[in-house]
């Protein structure tokens, strides 16, 4: 929780960075045409932030930032998201998946509920079923290969 | 193009006669659910089911392989609408806007309404597109061909003005948001030249940021994480009076009450489905902003205002018949599904022009009429599914509904290209996203300025260099009168926000309701 | 008595050696073979692709899985191939001329190599050609220079992509006519049409096939090809105008570096007898169908490489000036 935040100034700040960010990345044997339509972006978008800074300066617009629930809750449910993507394609689609749902359910579920021995296996069956059936939709009806790892 | 009236008739008549058949009316059914699921899920789109039924279409006869297509491409778009309300995540990217209105709507209770509504307003944008492609044909193509490089920068440029009024809050966050938008697009090979930009190294960047992937991450992630940061779903339960709203004629009554927003959304539905590129994707956009200009009361709209959704989700089934006018008079596909359906006719050897509407005749008004059809089975389809899905989204415990949703996201975002990065890239734009909207900088901007950028790009680069030869080559831009007619209303669409605070002084001075923009 | 055993124990080994890769491959292909595509579904590589499948799948006597990979051109597709597909054979992918020679060259992240795949085969061929609106002022190729020559760059030529076929194609006959136009590049073949037809480019340098399947709406002035296309019979090639300038796109298919020979060879069969069938169908089109395997193919590529050599290098070295 960030109590009164002056969010044009954090604005302007991310503005400019990705501004430097994106143009010191430019090749320098680029051609001009490939390149001339972003050049002018990156500096209407640091022009933006610019601005943006003035008016944080002069008349900040305050707000107070990730003042809305659990932020740690936020938090562990992105962790378990990318660890999600990542291990697709070691563990392979379904069981990352399965593994997944499992986790997030019960972490999210510790907010609300006790969770028991005998519910989390029910909600094994659950997940393994919810991803079983969209696996199927997938590889058989729309053919696409989903990743298979170690396991499935 | 002149056909003679009896022969048309005649035709038409034959045409009815060949969907007369129950084989026909049920693959019009289970296209139009087919459609329906794909468009509802994130990350699947209209074209990625055209591309999987393809195949499928080439053991069919083609008059039952077409209306397949159309039945499938007419349900998906109309799909989209579904996870845009329950969800606040576009299905498709031709339900942007549907999700502004849709979504407060559901919190409030009102998701039932807010489904029918969108169930009316996209068959009769669907018929209206028939309509279009049955009748208006021929000068619908020849305007079609009128739009050059100039005229889609323009476009492009217009489209952006819609940032402005999109940004609920502080302009230059929205603006920002958009350049953002924009140089997103850029990552990847650039479409003239042809090199390579912002790939930081990675080989796999060489494919850039597409622009589905961006569209779930933004609008998906940051849903979810509220949720879990709130520890509970929003969707709210609907109450008995709204339930009662949500009733068939109840809904039909609502939407017709409004004829002006129909139609204005429907013919902007049909210009943009001309513009060969362009279609579902930005008619949606630009039929919102222009109901809400047309309102009373635009300062409502954000909280769930009906005329909202119906224009969003009537101008995208407009765009599904619509865009076709180009493709079967002049071969040109007017939306990305249309290249599939183009390669179809090809396969069964049906060259698009006047051939397919005089010797293969009844064929294609077989087919166009199928499409009607389609629309008209979303009703039944669209009502029942909707009030299904929705049931078990609201009986779904909050802690089951984000990996859920996680689940079908992901899918949908990894099948796109087969690409496990996306599915990262998925992930880092929608966390992003989350903290990029705490501060006040929201998605829809970014995706419009991701989805424009491009356009804007080709037009500007391609039209200079028609104008190589000229002392500036940009004032090749300003030489059409297309162009100039585009520019006219970049302009006015520029200044409304000042002009409309401008008129309301002026009608009642002393009582200044908005703050400058 | 030692020596005896080991020798039954020798020999023994040395049959199942000797027998086994012939085993091996006379069981090839024992599962699913995935084809993949490295552009969009609805485009000419997956139409050509979907037209193969059923009869790859007789031939091949397993399944035959079309997936695509889009993405920078291909090169997205083609780079990850190159790292992570295993040359045993139940992976090949869709390539093209002269993308995959033109990339590699011209971009430092292009992720592979030219000579990274073994190649199978290359099946069709789209010549490039010079095409103008029906009712453009413009009937014969000389019409068309002459143009050019009067008024440097105002002549735009759209063609799909920077540093494809159809790009390439436009600068060997600035250089062979001595004109100077201006090249428009477009984001792939299908917007190319309305650009054309709506009269935003003077002329197009694009495809045979659009010539064939949009004959009533344009003019073709000239094919890269060695001979005229049967289902173009009055459009001349450019060398019968004297342009020596033959080129186009040719589309093939490849498996990893490292795979089996017996199996390539057995693909590449599959794929021959696979393009007989569907080359009516094919021609019809406007594609010309090639059938260079083995050897051939490779010479094709090292062919168009030399042709496109010189230009690629010209451009290569413009940038580094900068």
């Amino acid at each position: 929780m960030i109590k009164n935040a002056n969010s044009d100034l954090w604005a302007g700040c991310i503005g400019l960075a990705l501004s430097v960010a994106f143009w010191f990345s430019i090749d320098e044997e680029i051609m001009r045409l490939s390149i001339m339509f972003p050049k002018a972006m990156i500096a209407i978008m640091a022009l933006i932030s610019i601005l943006l800074l003035v008016k944080g300066i002069l008349k900040a617009e305050r707000q107070d930032l990730f003042n809305v629930g659990s932020n740690r809750r936020v938090l562990i449910t992105a962790l378990l998201f990318f660890i999600w993507g990542v291990a697709i394609s070691y563990l392979g689609f379904f069981v990352s998946s399965v593994l997944a749902i499992l986790a997030q359910a019960w972490y999210l579920a510790l907010a609300r509920r006790k969770v028991t021995l005998p519910t989390l296996a029910l909600w094994l069956v659950v997940a393994a079923g919810e991803v079983a059936f969209f696996y199927l939709i997938f590889t058989r009806l729309l053919h696409v290969p989903l990743p298979k790892g170690i396991l499935i | 193009m002149i056909l003679h009236c009896e022969v048309v008739m005649e035709k038409l008549v034959l045409a009815l006669g060949a969907l007369a058949n129950p084989v026909v009316i049920l693959i019009i059914f289970s296209g139009v659910s087919a459609g329906l699921f794909v468009g509802a899920m994130p990350g699947l789109t209209a074209t990625m089911a055209l591309a999987v039924l393809l195949p499928f279409t080439f053991t069919l006869p083609p008059l039952l392989g077409l209306v397949a297509l159309g039945a499938v491409y007419m349900g998906a778009i109309y799909g989209g609408s579904f996870a845009a309300i329950l969800v606040n995540t576009p299905g498709t990217p031709s339900s942007i806007a549907s999700a502004f209105e849709g979504y407060p709507l559901s919190r409030q209770g009102r998701a039932l309404e807010a489904i029918s509504v969108a169930t009316i307003a996209s068959a009769i944008g669907g018929i209206a597109g028939v309509l279009f492609l049955l009748f208006l044909s021929p000068p619908l193509a020849r305007l079609s061909l009128r739009f050059g490089p100039s005229e889609y920068f323009w476009v492009a440029i217009l489209g952006l003005t819609l940032i402005a009024s999109l940004s609920e809050g502080s302009l230059l966050k929205g603006l920002l948001g958009g350049t953002i938008g924009m140089m997103l697009g850029t990552m990847g090979v650039a479409p003239i030249g042809g090199e390579t930009r912002f790939t930081f190294g990675m080989p796999v960047m060489q494919g850039g940021v597409e622009m589905i992937v961006a569209l779930i991450g933004l609008f998906v992630l940051p849903e979810l994480y509220n949720m879990a940061a709130l520890g509970r779903a929003s969707l709210g339960e609907v109450t008995v009076s709204s339930r009662e709203k949500a009733s068939f004629w109840r809904v039909v009554k609502r939407v017709l009450s409004q004829p002006g927003n129909l139609i204005r959304s429907c013919i902007i539905g049909e210009i943009v489905a001309i513009i060969p590129g362009a279609g579902g994707n930005i008619a949606n956009l630009v039929a919102y902003n222009e109901a809400k200009r047309a309102s009373k009361h635009p300062e409502r709209f954000g909280s769930g205002v009906i005329e909202g959704l119906v224009a969003s989700e009537s101008s995208n089934n407009v765009t599904v018949a619509g865009s076709m006018v180009p493709l079967l008079t002049l071969g040109i596909p007017g939306a990305p599904p249309d290249a599939v359906i183009l390669g179809v006719l090809l396969l069964h050897g049906l060259r698009p022009g006047i051939e397919l509407f005089t010797t293969s005749g009844v064929l294609t008004y077989a087919f166009i009429i199928s499409m009607g059809l389609a629309a008209l089975a979303m009703v039944p389809v669209g009502l029942i599914g909707g009030r299904l899905i929705y049931r078990i989204i609201f009986r779904t415990p909050y802690y089951f509904l984000v990996p859920t949703i996680g689940l079908a996201t992901i899918l949908g975002t990894f099948a796109l290209r087969n690409s496990f990065s996306d599915v990262i890239i998925m992930l880092i734009l929608g966390t992003a996203g989350y903290l990029l909207k705490q501060i006040g900088i929201n998605p829809p901007p970014i995706v419009l300025g991701l989805i424009l950028g491009g356009i804007a790009e080709v037009g500007y680069v391609q039209s200079t260099l028609g104008g190589a030869a000229y002392r500036f080559p940009v004032l090749r831009l300003f030489e059409n009168p297309l162009s100039w007619i585009l520019i006219g209303m970049v302009l006015f669409s520029a200044a409304w926000p000042y002009l409309a605070a401008l008129y309301r002084r002026l009608r009642s001075p002393g009582v200044s309701k908005g703050d400058d923009p | 008595m030692y020596t005896k055993s080991f020798m039954v124990l020798f020999s023994v080994a040395a049959i199942v050696m000797t027998l086994t890769p012939a085993l091996v491959s006379a069981e090839y292909p024992e599962k699913p073979v995935t084809y993949i595509i490295s552009f969009n579904p609805g485009g000419e590589s997956d139409v050509t692709a979907r037209l193969q499948e059923s009869h790859l799948e007789k031939f091949l006597g397993q399944p035959v899985n079309v997936t695509h990979k889009p993405g920078g051109g291909g090169a997205v597709a083609w780079s990850d191939f190159q790292r992570t597909a295993k040359p045993d054979g139940y992976t090949v992918i869709g390539v093209n001329i002269p993308h995959i020679i033109g990339q590699p060259m011209l971009r430092k992240d292009a992720g592979y190599e030219t000579d990274g795949f073994d190649l199978i085969m290359w099946f069709h061929f789209t010549p490039n050609a010079l095409i103008v609106k029906k009712d453009s002022p413009y009937q014969t190729l000389e019409d068309f220079l002459k143009y050019a020559k009067e008024n440097p760059k105002a002549a735009t030529v759209g063609g799909s992509g920077s540093f494809s076929a159809n790009h390439l194609e436009t600068l060997r006959l600035e250089k062979a006519a001595e004109v100077e136009v201006t090249y428009v590049p477009h984001t792939g073949t299908g917007p190319l049409v309305p650009a054309l037809l709506g009269g935003h480019i003077t002329a197009a340098m694009g495809y045979s096939m659009l010539g064939v399947q949009y004959k009533d709406q344009v003019r073709v002035l000239g094919v890269a090809a060695d001979e005229r296309i049967e289902t173009l019979p009055d459009a001349p090639t450019f060398k019968e105008l004297g342009y020596d300038i033959v080129g186009g796109a040719f589309r093939g298919v490849a498996a990893p570096k490292g795979t089996d020979p017996q199996i390539i060879s057995k693909l590449a069969k599959a794929f021959s007898e696979t393009n007989k069938i569907i080359a009516e169908k094919q021609r019809q089109l406007g594609f010309v169908m090639t059938y260079a395997t083995g050897e051939d193919a490779y010479g094709l590529v090292g062919r168009m490489k030399e042709n496109y050599e010189g230009i690629l290098q010209e451009i290569a070295a413009k940038k580094k000036k900068k």
